[in-house]
């Protein structure tokens, strides 16, 4: 079996395994899903609340896996020794990366058919086409890069329980100002404008429209591809492994 | 080295053969580690040249780890990993892999081969550090304290290890604080104070004497004059080596004053050279 084989393998295990990430990734996003789509409690801009919310909180796990979860875990490895270690063996950086990569699209993409599963038992009905399907996938894996980028660099860093803090912190304020739950209609100007200038609030943006057949603005694709591209840089150049 | 206004280390060289131990012994702080990491390409020098295999480290960091194996101090695994886990992940890093149950059996670890990590004792975790750092069949070991925090039980596991590796014709860097271990395993010493090297070479040189020692059991320094030759001090006995009539008149003075010898040596304590050598660096 290839290094990055076997270490992709051992990253999804260990992610799925982890109780406190499937607690973050799976069931909270899972849990806001049915919630605010059966409970009015927020007013939502589409006729069906399901509508604004299943591309909502598919933006939502890929936060939650992409920053906040990897984040966590690699701040962690890196306070246990985990990757000091690695440094000493012949497993290139990107291959460790790599599998990390490969490891979050996995659990994406079984966040990604929960989600949507349980959004259509709850009534959701996306627009599909090629083109949006495409589209989707462009910003899911922007967005994931962006926010990977986000995470290690906060996790090569922080101490980790520093780490665990801010990340958790982070996840709560885009979780609240990227019109994932809520719609950024409702949050102040200056908030709604620059929630588009996030990666996580431009996802949101992005697959709200393209779910509903609207049209996109280019701020969001611009948004992501240069979050998307600095952030992992940002990472790689600051990255300690002790 | 510099770490911001620091100096960690600054004059460390040392010479090591095929099939040799090298020690790095000194004084917590003085750069042990350091010097070791920075081997091992952790961070570029500020100054000077490091190779390992005629290889800078930092720019070819996967060439040197396929030839080197490290066991660092504060080196981990990831806690829910046993090590038989941990062991054929690390070996799919390596081109042509020991067998992982053979060190798994080297090491004594069968009993806890499926344990996770974090149920593991301090001695298991070095052990299994030790398995990962051999997995890759190196011709370098570099070891940190590779027997700290490990039962006796464990360290003879590991000496064992270390004399039966040498003997493959592997070169062994390690650093330790028990000077008793590192007189026991070691072929050369290097002894580190505050960034430089006070003291590097052949253990056997190091610890060569022109002097025979008498220990005894108890004070000499009531028992009358010595022997022809001979100085007391404490509760040994110090006369020349080249003497060959020296320990025959020494013996017959102690025996005439029922004084039990200890030991006979005709070298210095490793322990003895090293305090010297860090008293000298104080001066």
């Amino acid at each position: 079996m290839s290094a990055l084989t076997a270490q992709t393998a051992a990253e999804i295990r260990m992610t799925l395994r982890r109780g406190e990430t499937l607690l973050l990734t799976i069931l909270i996003p899972l849990g806001l899903l049915v919630f605010f789509s059966e409970v009015a409690v927020i007013a939502t801009p589409d006729a069906h609340r399901v509508d604004f919310l299943a591309p909502g909180i598919i933006s939502l796990a890929v936060l939650s896996t992409s920053l906040v979860a990897l984040s966590i875990a690699t701040g962690f490895e890196r306070s246990y020794g985990v990757l000091k270690r690695l440094r000493t063996t012949p497993l290139p950086m990107r291959t460790f990366i790599a599998a990390k990569i490969l490891s979050i699209l996995v659990t994406e993409l079984i966040q990604i058919v929960a989600i949507a599963t349980v959004a259509v038992i709850l009534g959701w009905n996306p627009h599909s086409s090629a083109s949006s399907l495409a589209l989707i996938v462009l910003a899911l894996v922007l967005a994931s890069a962006a926010c990977a980028g986000i995470g290690l660099y906060l996790a090569g860093r922080l101490a980790a329980e520093v780490n665990l803090a801010a990340a958790n912190g982070l996840y709560l304020l885009l979780l609240l100002g990227s019109g994932m739950v809520i719609p950024t209609t409702s949050l102040p100007g200056p908030f709604s404008a620059l929630s588009h200038l996030i990666p996580s609030g431009a996802l949101s943006d992005l697959l709200h429209r393209a779910t509903t057949g609207r049209s996109l603005t280019l701020i969001d694709l611009l948004s992501l591809v240069v979050w998307a591209i600095a952030a992992p840089l940002l990472a790689v150049r600051t990255f300690r492994v002790d | 080295m510099d770490f911001g206004d620091t100096t960690a280390v600054t004059d460390v060289s040392f010479e090591l053969a095929f099939g040799e131990v090298l020690t790095i012994l000194g004084p917590n702080g003085a750069g042990k580690t350091t010097s070791l990491t920075t081997l091992l390409g952790f961070r570029r020098p500020t100054a000077g040249l490091v190779e390992l295999h005629g290889l800078n480290p930092v720019a070819h960091p996967t060439q040197v780890s396929e030839l080197t194996g490290a066991m660092l101090q504060d080196g981990g695994v990831w806690a829910p990993m046993s090590p038989a886990q941990v062991i054929a992940l690390t070996a799919s890093y390596y081109r042509h892999p020991r067998r992982g149950t053979d060190l798994v059996e080297r090491l004594a670890l069968g009993s806890v081969a499926n344990t996770p990590w974090r149920r593991l004792s301090g001695g298991e975790k070095q052990r299994t550090l030790l398995a990962l750092a051999l997995l890759g069949q190196p011709s370098v070991l570099i070891l940190d304290e590779p027997t700290s925090g490990v039962d006796p039980e464990g360290r003879d596991v590991i000496r064992e290890l270390i004399r039966e590796e040498t003997a493959l014709g592997r070169a062994i860097v390690l650093t330790t604080h028990e000077l008793d271990e590192a007189e026991r395993i070691s072929d050369r010493v290097c002894v580190i104070a505050q960034g430089r090297t006070v003291l590097s070479g052949r253990l056997a040189d190091l610890t060569h004497s022109t002097d025979v020692v008498i220990s005894a059991d108890s004070d000499l320094s009531r028992a009358g004059e010595p022997p022809l030759g001979g100085r007391i001090s404490g509760s040994t006995l110090i006369g020349p080596a080249h003497d060959a009539d020296f320990l025959a008149r020494a013996t017959a003075w102690l025996a005439d004053r029922r004084i039990n010898v200890q030991s006979i040596s005709s070298s210095h304590s490793l322990e003895s050279v090293y305090r010297r050598a860090l008293e000298g660096e104080s001066r």
